[in-house]
């Protein structure tokens, strides 16, 4: 098989890859929210912008090429007191569907300000280690969705303190 | 105890802006007092609120004042006190506060080149003023232009240092909030500084709905359109090619800690808090509809028709722009494409954006093969910049007639050619460069108005930088440079992962992003030698083709002919010829941290010299319209009449 045939078979792959979006947010399951800095750092390398002037969190922002011309493609935020990964936040421009991570029976759905008068809703799935998967304002099946949060439930206070009512 | 505002706050005389002290772990205080300048300001704060600083679960409070002023120049203290917990605690601000007031009838048009960083001025040069006529001509040779760019023959010139308060790489939203109020911030912000409720949406990035209130109760710093408007009865406008909720725009109408609030900024433009209630602008130019619109709203709102019953008029094309006349009381509001869409389902904050179609679109041109195929998406007739432009200053300036006879009120007015950063960030250089043209026309049609009146500041400068270069010249056959079919998709995999990237057939021309110069052109010609990159600029002066000592009719390949009807260069050859292209290289497709620079023409403009930090254009605007300009603008004129001219101005 020549070179430019087998770069134009991986090509084809990539391409397909980057077509489906069924999979889209399933690299947030990997992440234990109990990383450190450094284990952060060997699987995304170093981040594009800091923000270290909360007292008590740090987060990090990473883009992903030009799409994330508002918005960066990944915020990760950790503790300081132990300096780990507390939150995981995806962003998706375009929206697109993430009902592969929400199966049926797997999740519940919160409103906001309340279920009775809901303006804002939020698909919860609970994960091993404490770890809860929100996919934000996209309560229904079906929806496309512009953020995935991965988030410790131990932040889930203050964080998102509707939630946690 | 902290204020919440920047440690170097600096305020025009009657500049409003909120005055927030946030009391860290505490849930009473007493003896709460504020000084400025010795004076007991603490009546005019409210009560003590708790607020969920820092996101760390304790007990905290806020006290506010808002749209406050002071009202004497020079350095004023700012001081508050209290005791929490048996203990006394305190803060202060110094702010400067600059002396302000009108003692001249005098108008400001401000052109903002997103991401209008020198190489893309430049580009705009080689490819606009670089042109080829009927007979051969280069309109660029031996290294001048026959006519520079219209921004080139401003005479006065600087560097603009553009860093927000939290990055070295700025972004749209705190650059304008640099030049708008006169105040750095942080990245998103408009108008606003950062609070200890950040941490509820921008350090986990849930901004949406249901933390809006913590995005919307940041400090505010009003901006130079409000103030004027506000203390001296200006007229102000925004032009954009953009979705006019957009970054740039939204900083002279509005107030958010974060730019994609754009519903609230839109509400913003009818409803100003700043002006009582009153609408931020008379002239409103761009796309963007769905921001305005009750199918997109949450709050189901019509802004459009709201607009319409305080007497603006609304078009949505081009050939409607062209009829409209300014009349009494009327104001204009042009909104020229749309997307229809819902707000996104994850922050319910804004519509998707609907920016206006590009200059190389608008124009027809045939995108080369890096490059999307434009989708105006049933919006097939919108203005140029450049009529925009001229519609804007009709209605601001003297068309308006009142009772009174002609409107004598000045007015302020931002242009913005936005997709120069939009293209930018996908590294589609045709789309980029041509928006630069297209601006450089906008401000050759308010350099005409200005000429003869002597009343108008001219201010052309970029946000931020881009990462688009200056890399030589190329000649890709059209067959290559057009076909869309040709390209090559690579893929990297490390132990960061898999990393992929297109290789086009125009690449030759237009470097893609973070790539090597990649030559990809099939033709012999150009893989090496003297024909190959970059930047052959040879001398082959004959009396046969006594102009083919430039770049661009080297070999036979000539530069870009202009349309004699619409008067832009156009970016294909003829039959039988190969063009010979300017070739660009973008190292990224994001913004940069280099100054950007800045030129400006009429009173006052010497002020724009040297480098200077963004925020003090804000403020050197300002001394521009306090008149007091008579010894400098005297200066420039000397200096233009008794010392040689640049080739070309």
């Amino acid at each position: 098989m020549t070179f430019i045939v087998r770069m134009g078979l991986i090509g084809l792959l990539l391409w397909v890859q980057s077509q489906d979006t069924s999979k889209a947010g399933t690299e947030l399951l990997a992440f234990d929210l109990n990383e450190m800095p450094a284990d952060v750092i060997s699987r995304f390398g170093r981040p594009d912008t800091v923000d270290d002037s909360l007292p008590n969190y740090r987060s990090w922002f990473f883009k992903r090429g030009a799409q994330d011309e508002h918005d960066f493609g990944y915020i990760l935020c950790f503790r300081r007191s132990d300096d780990k990964l507390v939150s995981v936040t995806r962003n998706f421009e375009p929206e697109v569907l993430v009902d592969h991570l929400f199966p049926e029976g797997s999740f519940s759905v919160r409103y906001w300000p309340s279920d009775q008068n809901p303006q804002f809703g939020v698909r919860i799935r609970a994960l091993s280690r404490g770890r809860l998967l929100l996919a934000m304002g996209c309560d229904k099946e079906g929806m496309p969705c512009g953020q995935l949060v991965l988030v410790h439930s131990s932040v889930v206070p203050v964080f998102f303190p509707w939630l946690d009512r | 105890m902290r204020f919440a505002l920047p440690e170097r706050t600096r305020l025009l005389q009657g500049q409003l802006v909120d005055l927030v002290v946030e009391i860290r772990n505490a849930s009473a205080i007493s003896g709460f007092k504020v000084t400025l300048g010795g004076a007991d300001i603490t009546a005019r704060f409210g009560f003590p609120q708790p607020a969920p600083l820092d996101c760390d679960g304790g007990s905290h409070l806020v006290v506010r004042a808002n749209l406050q002023s002071i009202d004497s120049p020079g350095s004023v203290v700012l001081q508050a006190e209290a005791t929490a917990g048996g203990a006394r605690i305190s803060d202060s601000r110094t702010i400067e506060v600059r002396p302000f007031n009108i003692s001249a009838r005098r108008n400001v048009i401000l052109f903002i080149g997103d991401a209008m960083g020198t190489a893309y001025r430049d580009a705009a040069r080689l490819v606009a003023k670089a042109t080829v006529d009927s007979s051969g001509k280069n309109s660029f040779r031996q290294g001048f232009f026959d006519e520079l760019l219209e921004m080139d023959k401003m005479p006065v010139s600087g560097h603009v240092m553009t860093y927000g308060s939290d990055s070295v790489i700025p972004d749209s939203a705190n650059t304008g909030t640099a030049w708008a109020s006169g105040n750095k911030s942080y990245l998103n912000a408009v108008n606003s500084f950062a609070d200890g409720t950040d941490c509820r949406w921008r350090f986990n990035g849930a901004a949406n709905a249901t933390t809006l209130p913590y995005i919307l109760d940041n400090p505010r710093v009003e901006n130079l359109w409000q103030y004027l408007k506000r203390r001296f009865g200006y007229r102000t406008g925004i032009v954009t090619t953009a979705d006019v909720t957009d970054a740039t725009p939204a900083v002279e109408g509005s107030y958010s800690g974060y730019r994609q609030t754009r519903f609230e900024i839109a509400r913003q433009y009818i409803e100003n808090p700043l002006l009582g209630g009153q609408p931020a602008f008379d002239v409103i130019m761009g796309g963007g509809i769905d921001q305005f619109f009750p199918a997109a709203r949450p709050d189901g709102r019509n802004l459009i028709a709201e607009f319409q019953a305080l007497g603006f008029q609304y078009v949505t094309n081009a050939t409607d722009l062209e009829k409209v006349r300014p009349a009494t009381g009327v104001n204009l509001l042009g909104l020229f494409k749309g997307n229809a869409k819902p707000a996104s389902n994850s922050a319910r904050l804004a519509a998707a954006d609907s920016n206006m179609d590009v200059a190389y679109d608008k124009l027809l041109l045939a995108r080369p093969a890096s490059e999307p195929l434009p989708d105006f998406g049933g919006f097939t007739d919108q203005p140029m910049l450049d009529r925009m432009t001229a519609k804007a200053i009709e209605f601001l300036s003297g068309g308006i007639t009142t009772p009174f006879g002609s409107s004598s009120a000045p007015f302020i007015l931002m242009v913005e050619g936005a997709s120069i950063d939009k293209q930018s960030h996908p590294n589609n250089a045709s789309g980029t460069i041509w928006d630069t043209i297209e601006l450089d026309r906008a401000v050759g049609v308010a350099r005409a108005w200005a000429a003869s009146r002597g009343d108008t500041l001219i201010v052309v400068t970029a946000d931020h930088d881009q990462s688009m270069s200056i890399i030589g010249v190329s000649n890709v056959p059209d067959t290559e440079y057009f076909d869309h079919g040709r390209k090559q998709d690579f893929s990297l995999t490390s132990a960061r992962g898999e990393q992929g990237f297109t290789v086009f057939g125009d690449s030759y021309a237009n470097t893609r992003a973070s790539l090597p110069f990649i030559n990809s052109s099939d033709s012999t010609a150009n893989r090496s030698g003297v024909n190959g990159m970059p930047a052959s600029f040879p001398s082959t002066v004959t009396p046969a083709d006594p102009y083919s000592d430039t770049y661009s009719t080297y070999f036979g390949t000539p530069g870009y002919p202009k349309d004699t009807k619409s008067g832009y260069p156009v970016n294909s050859a003829q039959p039988g010829q190969m063009l010979r292209r300017l070739a660009v290289g973008f190292r990224t497709g994001d913004h940069t941290g280099s100054s950007v620079p800045v030129t400006a023409e009429g009173p006052g403009a010497f002020l724009f010299t040297g480098y200077m930090d963004q925020t003090d254009l804000f403020f050197k605007m300002a001394i521009a319209l306090n008149g007091n300009t008579a010894d400098g603008d005297k200066l420039i004129n000397d200096i233009l009449k008794r010392y040689p001219a640049t080739v070309g101005k």
